[in-house]
């Protein structure tokens, strides 16, 4: 056994890390909140030349062919520094979803350009709740004959996204998954797409509604795909963004410890007050419990375990909380000046809390964390050795 | 990133397997009403010897000692698979987790002599650390020990001694020197409990039962050949002892995962099992993720471990947070129950008098071996670099506090 990153992998996070103090990553953050946000970051471009992007994508379809541990490792990294990019909804939704369901044909038409990062993929699976509107068609979407009528959201990354990956109900409520390029094909002048940017709890992930008539797209993969796939693209997707959770929840710690460590009151530095210590290492404690969970989903993701439903729902029910805890803290501990805009605390506040409803809610992981585990205490041949040790 | 065993890891599991069924298939658990029956002692010092004669008993020391000469994978191999067979309480843990660790360190060749005969199950240990006024302040220890000639009097009071009854040994922290700083002035010993002038009172805890004691020092004569390590430096010692324990499994003395899931599924609330209740679902998804959580961080600490790499402060997490778990889980479990989980009786209902246990037992676990509050400190301070706490006992000399 063996229960670390080995040191390639250690190595790959110290570039990764360098590469991102030396950019200032966290300039990107804001530039791109600052800006048009229809237009990716620059920071896109410059880690698809490192080719982070395709460290997962087997070299056939154009990608390094590393593994799922480096992408965890580079996942943790851009969590650090919340990176306004679309690398989980391009990468570990859409360039997985098609990895896994699509069809030979889909996976060397779009891997490879995803891999590069000239094509942007982004992934919407949710059934919009009622009290949020749609903008423009109160049509669910519906999928036939090779068209897509009707409306999605929330899509992130939706007024950028180049294809997108689609959960749509047919006649029988089953998810169909459904492929679709964003612009608007030449030929069908009268199929539309329109797109409008959404409020989002963290903007620089900027949903959008995507509104379709009569919008050409296909099957992912040869048969139709459903639930049940569904349900393993959102299981991988929740590992590697436990990752990025985690990534900023130990950014927000450091940070915090940095400022209480230079600030004073009442003649003594605040870092010294029990209080301050303890919610300190209470929260220290709670990144390396979320951490243990998120290295048990790395291992089942890499190493295509039976486990992957429990321990994807473990490290993700672990990343939420923990997340929710450091990113609520951390600013606490800055005092007025970390509610301010110019702090960084708010960037992990919001981006947290995007991203512990973005493959949706602790609710709903919890529960499929007890599925997961119930069924498999069926049989003591599928019951997880920590669950039999425990 | 690896769970599976190595070649050499599968083949040692394969042996403990065969070992454990061939041996360990007749052990039953002690119950927990009573832990000090005599009868059980002697199934656990049975249960010692058995694993010390296979050199199970502590896989990572050498074998001159009693050991394997094995690895801590080795060593946690055995342990989860030993942890599959009910099995008595582990009446050495004291013994083996604190009380040896130091003596292997700093003891001579003649002291060392005790790790074997521990090992094989014959000498029961105790930890003559907690006085009246000193506990979480441990340095604060007021227990003197004079110096005679080639002896030691040692005349004072511990309290909490947990296994007192029936320690044969005990592992002593006594000052030596009030005239230095109470850190500076402590000499550590190792203390025959059936020598004239110790009087061990049973004290009665929360459950009714007495696990821990009083231990009175009357003019107890020590030889000096009884001392570990220098004089005056018993206090560098001590921490030996108290971070040696920290891999050591935890005695959380709480029921499975496995069981307390049975028990929702047991469970009827308004006529529908508790299972199948969504809050219940919630509540218990919470604990399992703890619980996994806590599984793997010391899957962690053991990679880190078998790297060569000493473990830091961040150990006490484990405690902590198990604590923090059991405590909770155990009271939900409970709950579960409604109103029949008031009646605990271990013959109609073994999992709630287990339950019943855990839940005061861990009140005991959270101020035992390091308060929460202390462990709290240690992580800020060790792990975090943030600033010690603010103290006026500094550079005094111990008699002047
Ligand atoms: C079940 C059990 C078994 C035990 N077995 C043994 C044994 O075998 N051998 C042995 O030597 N001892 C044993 N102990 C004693 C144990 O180590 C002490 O009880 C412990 O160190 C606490 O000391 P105290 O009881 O004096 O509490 P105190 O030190 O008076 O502490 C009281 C409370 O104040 C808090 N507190 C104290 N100082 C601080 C501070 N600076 N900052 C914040 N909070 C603080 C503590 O966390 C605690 O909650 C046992 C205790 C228990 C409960």
């Amino acid at each position: 056994m063996r229960f670390d990153f080995d040191e390639d992998q250690q190595s790959i996070r110290n570039d990764a890390r360098r590469f991102l103090t030396d950019r200032c990553a966290m300039d990107a953050v804001r530039d791109y909140l600052d800006g048009d946000q229809a237009e990716v970051s620059p920071l896109w471009h410059e880690i698809s030349e490192l080719g982070w992007l395709g460290v997962a994508i087997p070299e056939e379809f154009g990608g390094l062919g590393m593994g799922y541990l480096e992408l965890c490792v580079l996942a943790e990294e851009l969590g650090r520094v919340v990176a306004p990019v679309p690398f989980a909804s391009s990468i570990y939704l859409a360039a997985e979803a098609i990895l896994r369901f699509g069809s030979r044909a889909q996976k060397e038409k779009y891997l490879p350009v995803m891999a590069s990062g000239q094509v942007i993929g982004t992934m919407a699976w949710a059934d919009p709740q009622p009290g949020g509107e749609s903008l423009h068609s109160a049509e669910p979407l519906q999928f036939l004959d090779g068209h897509l009528t009707g409306a999605k959201w929330p899509v992130p990354f939706g007024a950028l996204a180049d294809i997108v990956v689609l959960g749509v109900r047919n006649a029988r409520g089953e998810v169909e998954l459904v492929l679709a390029e964003l612009s608007p094909s030449v030929d069908q002048s009268d199929a539309t797409i329109t797109r409008s940017p959404l409020g989002s709890v963290d903007p620089s992930q900027a949903n959008a509604e995507l509104d379709f008539y009569q919008h050409p797209a296909e099957i992912l993969g040869d048969t139709a795909h459903g639930d049940q796939a569904l349900d393993e693209i959102l299981n991988r997707a929740a590992v590697m963004m436990s990752f990025e959770q985690l990534g900023g929840a130990d950014r927000c710690r450091e940070m915090a410890i940095e400022h209480v460590l230079q600030r004073s009151t009442f003649g003594r530095i605040v870092g010294s007050y029990q209080a301050v210590k303890h919610k300190l290492a209470m929260m220290y404690a709670r990144n390396e419990l979320a951490r243990s969970n998120a290295y048990y989903g790395a291992w089942a993701l890499s190493a295509d375990s039976v486990e992957l439903p429990i321990a994807a729902s473990a490290a993700r029910v672990s990343a939420s909380e923990s997340a929710e805890f450091a990113t609520r803290e951390a600013l606490h501990l800055h005092g007025g000046m970390g509610y301010t805009w110019e702090v960084d605390c708010h960037l992990y506040l919001k981006r947290s809390r995007e991203l512990a409803l973005r493959l949706g809610s602790i609710r709903r992981w919890k529960e499929k964390l007890v599925a997961a585990t119930l069924a498999s205490t069926r049989d003591s041949e599928t019951t997880p050795t920590w669950l039999a040790n425990s | 990133m690896d769970f599976s065993d190595t070649r050499e890891e599968a083949e040692f599991r394969k042996e403990v397997r065969s070992w454990l069924a061939a041996n360990g298939s007749d052990l039953q658990s002690t119950a927990p009403d009573d832990l000090y029956r005599d009868s059980d002692i002697e199934r656990g010092r049975q249960w010692q010897r058995k694993k010390a004669e296979a050199g199970y008993a502590h896989i990572v020391w050498p074998r001159e000692y009693g050991g394997r000469g094995g690895t801590w994978m080795q060593s946690a191999i055995f342990e989860q698979e030993e942890r599959r067979l009910p099995r008595p309480f582990n009446y050495f843990s004291v013994g083996i987790g604190q009380c040896l660790p130091p003596i292997m360190h700093f003891g001579t060749e003649e002291q060392k002599q005790l790790i074997p005969r521990t090992l094989q199950g014959d000498l029961l240990w105790c930890q003559l650390f907690s006085e009246p006024s000193a506990g979480i302040d441990l340095a604060a220890v007021r227990t003197r020990a004079v110096r005679e000639g080639d002896q030691w009097v040692i005349k004072g009071q511990k309290v909490w001694t947990s296994g007192a009854q029936v320690a044969d040994y005990g592992i002593l922290l006594a000052r030596t020197d009030p005239d230095l700083p109470k850190h500076q002035g402590l000499t550590f010993f190792l203390l025959d409990m059936r020598l004239p002038g110790v009087d061990v009172r049973p004290i009665k805890q929360i459950s009714g039962h007495s696990e821990f004691n009083e231990v009175f020092f009357d003019d107890v004569v020590l030889n000096d050949t009884c001392r570990l390590g220098e004089i005056n430096q018993g206090w560098s010692v001590a921490m030996h002892a108290l971070t040696a324990e920290r891999f050591k499994r935890l005695n959380t003395r709480m029921p499975s995962m496995q069981s307390v899931l049975q028990l929702a599924e047991d469970c009827a609330l308004e006529g529908v099992k508790a299972i199948d209740v969504d809050s219940v679902r919630q509540q218990l998804a919470g604990s399992l993720a703890n619980k996994c959580a806590l599984e793997h961080f010391m899957s962690r600490m053991l990679t880190q471990l078998s790297k060569g790499e000493e473990l830091g402060s961040e150990a006490s997490i484990l405690k902590l947070m198990s604590c923090q778990l059991n405590q909770d889980l155990s009271a939900y479990a409970m709950d579960l129950l409604e109103e029949s989980g008031t009646v605990v009786d271990a013959a109609t209902h073994p999992l709630l008098a287990e339950l019943y246990d855990a839940y005061l037992w861990t009140p005991g676990l959270r101020i035992a071996g390091g308060a929460d509050e202390i462990l709290l400190n240690i992580i800020a301070e060790r792990s975090l670099g943030l600033p010690g706490e603010p103290r006026s006992d500094k550079g005094k000399a111990f008699k002047d506090l």
